[in-house]
């Protein structure tokens, strides 16, 4: 059978990423702790050296200018470096989604109940407030002081991060009341929130415990007590 | 593919979608009101974290973030014109949006949502993607002989949409197979999923959550779309693959959307526009509504 030039199974690098990734998927890699990383960079590369034999991707990248060229690999190079490196900082970062095992657990979360001017109650949603941040973001910003708080910490640097958690959601309260100056945040109480899953029994079943109250005034919303 | 026919036009088009996505991100988030927030709340990232603290603070002050959020406006509705001196405009836009993410991502964590479509503007901003579908015209020739820029742009952004895909799926190979596949880690994660304020897709999810059995059905294809993220180079070599990829990717975003309420729109659109024939769709419009070059020797994308 003849083998047309820009075939996956032209040279090594197809089949080596078809091993790779058969290996990967029995988990077998994980026996030896290095190995995970060492065999994820190998399948990135291995992946991508399939198009050194693909004729139009080289001769695209041929007829550029060389500056073109560098600039081309310098941008490719600070993704791959970036991941490699498990990086924490942008644009270097790692590309991480749906990785870590979750067997058997239970989402646990906070919610931020507030209690507006007029007395009704609604739950205080942060990460609304700003699209940008997504709710991934200020959350987890917020769930780091409270996971902080919760464990107890040296009492000056509890003291220290209980005022940045409270000046945080005094922040977050305040923007949100001068959207809705009609009717404004008067109070807020914390809870921990777990959803049992292990059988899912409806939203009604979450498993709330109140972790404290962050009392704002209703005339200066937004400045903690 | 869509690189092998591209030429000044069609890096332009994708200039426009690309500027059009970063226009709609900035427009609609009031990125400004996080000078409201403590400056403890912030971990600088990237430059931002060489920044003195009294620079810091000045990058923080709403004002200045005001400033600079009208400035990226003007800036991105300029780079989707095309407007010219072009590497005048479109670096500063893109220098601004680098440190804007940074500034976004000081607040929490540290994630790769918009890389993609960052180093897109980024590319488009270094190679000369204001020649073609542009409202002002190129101020010098263009050599119709020479598309090689403009093929190199739209594969090198199509090389680095598919390099994410790649990586996440062999980073979870490497992290957590076989367990994130057999187990019920998947169950999970479509149960952490909080949305505000208005929850349109709970029953979906209460469904979904109430039948485990289902989550083996999506286990198998999770695994399946995680074979295909780490192929994902394989797109540019054959056709019937990539169909399948793109049927595969998008049942994807698909599910997530409906089951986590997660969906990388920005993502989806350069998929859309690197990866299928859509450009052929507008490319008969593009001569009389824009100024270009001469046509470039463009095959269809196949």
């Amino acid at each position: 059978m003849t083998r047309r030039p820009d075939s996956v199974f032209h040279g090594l690098a197809g089949p080596v990423c078809l091993g790779l990734l058969a290996l990967m998927a029995t988990g077998w890699h994980r026996v030896v702790e290095p190995a995970g990383s060492v065999l994820e960079t190998l399948l990135i590369l291995s992946a991508f050296a399939i198009l050194l034999r693909h004729a139009p991707v080289v001769s695209s990248f041929r007829a550029a200018s060389a500056g073109y060229r560098m600039f081309a690999l310098a941008a490719l190079g600070v993704f791959l470096v970036g991941h490699i490196a498990d990086a924490n900082t942008f644009p270097l970062v790692e590309w991480g989604m749906y990785s870590r095992v979750h067997d058997g657990d239970d989402p646990t979360y906070e919610e931020y109940m507030a209690t507006l001017a007029s007395g009704a109650k609604e739950e205080f949603h942060p990460a609304a407030l700003f699209p940008g941040l997504r709710n991934a973001r200020i959350m987890r910003n917020l769930q780091l002081h409270v996971k902080a708080l919760r464990r107890g910490d040296a009492p000056e640097r509890l003291a220290q991060r209980r005022g940045i958690y409270h000046a945080t959601l005094a922040a977050l309260v305040r923007i949100h009341n001068r959207r809705h100056p009609e009717d404004p945040i008067v109070g807020l109480e914390v809870f921990s929130a777990t959803l049992p899953l292990h059988p899912y029994r409806g939203q009604d079943a979450v498993e709330r415990t109140f972790l404290w109250d962050v009392e704002l005034s209703g005339a200066h919303a937004g400045e903690v007590r | 593919m869509l690189y092998e026919a591209g030429g000044a036009r069609t890096l332009g088009f994708v200039r426009l979608c690309v500027f059009s996505i970063w226009f709609l991100k900035i427009v609609r988030d009031p990125f400004y009101l996080v000078a409201e927030l403590p400056v403890e709340t912030f971990s600088p990232v990237g430059l931002l974290a060489l920044a003195p603290a009294a620079v810091w603070a000045w990058l923080t002050d709403e004002a200045v973030l005001r400033t600079v959020w009208w400035v990226l406006l003007v800036l991105v509705v300029l780079a989707m014109a095309g407007a010219r001196p072009w590497r005048a405009v479109a670096l500063p836009a893109v220098v601004l949006l680098t440190l804007q993410q940074s500034l976004l991502r000081s607040v929490g964590f540290v994630n790769h949502a918009e890389i993609g479509v960052l180093f897109c503007a980024w590319v488009l901003a270094v190679l000369p993607s204001a020649d073609g579908f542009a409202l002002m015209r190129p101020d010098r020739g263009i050599r119709p002989e020479s598309a090689a820029p403009y093929r190199l742009g739209i594969l090198l952004m199509t090389l680095g949409l598919l390099f994410g895909y790649t990586a996440i799926g062999a980073h979870r190979l490497a992290l957590s197979s076989p367990e994130i596949f057999t187990g019920d880690s998947m169950l999970f994660y479509v149960g952490k999923t909080r949305f505000y304020p208005v929850d349109l897709l709970l029953p979906v999810r209460s469904w979904a959550l109430s039948r485990p059995g289902l989550f083996g059905v999506i286990n198998v294809g999770f695994f399946l779309v995680t074979v295909m993220e780490v192929l994902s180079p394989f797109c540019l070599i054959s056709r019937r693959f990539r169909h399948f990829w793109l049927v595969f990717i998008f049942g994807f975003h698909v599910l997530t959307l409906l089951l986590m309420q997660i969906f990388f729109w920005e993502s989806g659109i350069l998929v859309v526009v690197l990866m299928t024939g859509v450009v052929n769709l507008v490319r008969p419009t593009m001569r009389p509504l824009f100024a270009s070059p001469r046509p470039s020797a463009g095959a269809r994308f196949s």
